[in-house]
């Protein structure tokens, strides 16, 4: 825990600039070989390739924003033949670079992009222009459906999250407005946007282990088995401050995906960061669990005793976590040989 | 970010700079290195899962301290936060006997870090009552350097360092921002500016490689501190600047412009980078943006930039996330129609496209594209 831990491999560690600048100022690089270490480092081409992807996709993203306020503004002045032909105008010519530059070009992926999200647009101008009654679930419900298909083709995780994001709301909306979970039920609301989203983090990780090249990096895992947890752990928190029986369903729910998740990042497809995640779960709902029986029991003693006793379980179960985890970290790579072609952690 | 970065390992290239002829001595080389990983920090997921778990159990037992009324609001706030802080040392060195394998470390660690966080809450707690603002940054000042070198728990050092820089900021500010004579405005403004700077400089520096290791928690809650004044900057500024008449936010804009261009410079490989027509074009264009941009978004791309640069992933990560943020706030703020909004977004996102194209033509263009 402390700075002192245990060796490392150094072919394990990545070289950096600043690993290069400690030893030119150690006195064992000059001058020369540093700018040298630099160069090879981060090569003026692949500083160039960034800044272009980097302007390229902040450029597409306000682009787009621009469009959506275009006509978020001008609703009522404009005419439905121009609200929808300006659209379809659009969609064209993305689907136009789309097919110029083809789907293995970062431009032919952006444009496919912006068709997506033009795609929402036009629904929304549709419903309004023709007021067809459609209930804003059904137009988000549509806007998934009809670009999903692009969602597989494009092989590009952006769009996968605009289509994660406008599912998410589909079902959401759809659960508010169509009205089958009132009251106690509502927290089921919570156990559909996990499932929901760890049947696509699922996926994700199915398509990782046939060595799917182009979504192993933990960036687009990670964020997923958040969303996921924070999903599942709302319907067991709020089970053990106040059951009711309506929570039964999200409350199995929630234990199932918290333990499967535990058993994947460690047995299956180890990754660090989601099974510390996991163990987090765990530990948040020990920690309630222990928090509920010590204040609302009847037992002796005051409030005081019962803080300080909380005090002293909270650092033993957090204590107990980060225990485990480091347990888990050292163990033989063995165990864990499991992971994923390329989606599994590194620092083992 | 991999497939935009070249990956080498340190004995890739240190093998690499022997075979060029740049390198004399690669053992010694890898010696250095493997010296100042024996030091190396547990995992970031471990220092949050500590982190928290002390956070939640230090409410606890600070609870219980004013519950019990074994501390009132009368204190004696200094002696109990003295006595936390001396049995934290205490129960640190203590852990440090046992292996890394043991429960027991794990626990005195935990406990020894709730301890700590208990100790300089109550520490700072006497500053505060005698002196207000400037006494929570003092008093926690005092007691970050007392234990900055011998208590060496980085999640510590990093949360210590971050509490200093959030409190000057606070004592700059005291009773808000508003709450002062028309002439107070600009002293506290400017103040802001040259503090948002200095702690810029601090980090660079402190990130650099000049300095050990054990400076890089400092580091990173300067860049937290920097973050801080640049928001509230940015989101109190406008009004600040319409009572002052003085334009802040321009100034921390340019101040954020001038570093950044200094980052494009050196990653440019310094002198080369004024023989380049294109970069001298970025630079002018990057120059103009700071007289309007939000600070904010300067800032973000300064963090890529550096993040980047130095494979340094979370300010990249702290980067990419500060640009949308500060984007979606200075479009919100504009004083402008939707329309005047939606035609400046458009206009911003096909200028960047154009100088992408400008900035990829020739020899990475297709690259860049593929």
């Amino acid at each position: 825990m402390s700075e002192e831990t245990a060796t490392v491999d150094l072919d394990k560690v990545p070289a950096t600039r600043q690993q290069v600048s400690r030893l030119y100022f150690a006195g064992l690089l000059d001058r020369e070989a540093r700018l040298y270490a630099f160069e090879l480092l981060s090569p003026a081409r692949l500083w160039r390739l960034w800044a272009s992807r980097l302007l390229l996709v902040l450029g597409a993203a306000l682009i787009l924003t621009g469009v959506v306020f275009f006509f978020a503004a001008n609703w009522n002045s404009l005419s439905g033949l121009v609200k929808l032909g300006g659209i379809e105008v659009g969609l064209i010519l993305c689907l136009a670079g789309v097919w110029f530059y083809g789907l293995e070009r970062l431009s032919g992926k952006v444009l496919l992009l912006g068709a997506g999200v033009l795609v929402g647009v036009f629904l929304a101008v549709f419903g309004q222009v023709y007021q067809t009654g459609a209930d804003a679930w059904d137009l988000f419900a549509q806007w998934s459906a009809l670009i999903f298909g692009w969602v597989l083709l494009a092989r590009f995780v952006p769009l996968w999250g605009v289509w994660l994001v406008v599912t998410n709301l589909a079902c959401g909306l759809y659960v508010a407005q169509a009205g089958f979970l009132r009251g106690a039920a509502e927290i089921n609301l919570a156990a559909i946007y996990a499932v929901l989203n760890g049947a696509v983090l699922v996926a994700r990780e199915l398509a990782c282990s046939r060595g799917v090249s182009w979504l192993p990096n933990q960036w687009t895992r990670l964020p997923l088995v958040l969303a996921v947890l924070y999903a599942l752990l709302i319907p067991v928190l709020a089970s053990i401050v106040d059951y009711e029986q309506e929570y039964v369903f999200s409350l199995l729910i929630g234990l199932a995906g918290g333990s499967f998740t535990y058993w994947f990042y460690r047995f299956r497809t180890r990754d660090m960061w989601c099974f510390s995640a996991a163990c987090l779960f765990w530990a948040l709902i020990v920690e309630v669990s222990v928090a509920r029986v010590v204040f609302e029991g009847s037992g002796r003693g005051g409030v005081e005793l019962k803080l300080l006793f909380m005090a002293i379980v909270t650092i033993g179960i957090f204590a107990g976590a980060c225990w485990h985890v480091m347990k888990v970290l050292k163990e033989p790579a063995a165990e864990t040989e499991k992971t994923a072609v390329a989606g599994g952690e590194k620092d083992v | 970010m991999s497939e935009y970065q070249a990956q080498y390992t340190i004995p890739g290239l240190l093998a690499r700079l022997q075979s060029e002829g740049q390198l004399a001595d690669r053992e010694k080389a890898s010696e250095f290195i493997r010296k100042l990983h024996t030091r190396d920090d547990p995992p970031l997921y471990l220092r949050a899962l500590i982190g928290l778990g002390a956070f939640i159990s230090s409410l606890f037992l600070l609870g219980f301290l004013f519950t019990s009324e074994l501390i009132d609001d009368d204190g004696p706030f200094l002696v109990w936060g003295l006595a936390f802080i001396a049995a934290a040392f205490g129960l640190w060195k203590r852990s440090q006997k046992e292996g890394d394998a043991f429960f027991l470390k794990t626990f005195l660690t935990v406990l020894s870090f709730t301890w700590m966080a208990v100790g300089k809450t109550l520490f700072v707690l006497e500053f505060s009552e005698a002196f207000d603002e400037w006494g929570i940054f003092f008093g926690l000042g005092l007691i970050t350097g007392a234990t900055y070198f011998v208590y060496r728990l980085t999640i510590d050092r990093f949360l210590s360092c971050l509490g200093v820089c959030c409190a000057l900021t606070a004592a700059i500010i005291e009773d808000g921002f508003f709450n002062r004579a028309a002439e107070a405005f600009i002293p506290m403004g400017l103040s802001i500016c040259g503090l948002a700077s200095l702690q810029a400089c601090l980090a660079a520096h402190l990130l650099s490689g000049r300095v050990g290791r054990k400076f890089l928690p400092m580091a990173y809650a300067l860049v937290g501190g920097l973050t801080v004044n640049v928001f509230l900057l940015t989101m109190q500024g406008p009004e600040l600047e319409e009572r002052s008449g003085f334009p802040f936010v321009m100034v921390l804009g340019l101040l954020l412009t001038g570093g950044l261009i200094a980052l494009m410079v050196r990653a440019a490989g310094r002198r080369r980078a004024f023989r380049s027509f294109r970069l001298l074009a970025a630079m002018l264009a990057t120059l103009a943006c700071g007289f309007f941009i939000s600070p904010g978004i300067l800032l973000g791309v300064c963090l890529l930039v550096y993040g980047y640069g130095h494979h340094d992933r979370l300010l990249t990560a702290v980067g990419g996330l500060l640009v949308p943020v500060f984007l979606f706030h200075w479009y919100y703020d504009m004083e402008l129609t939707l329309t005047e909004k939606s035609a400046v977004l458009v206009g911003s996102g096909l200028a960047m496209v154009a100088g992408r194209f400008l900035f990829c033509r020739g020899e990475v263009g297709e690259e860049a594209d593929a």
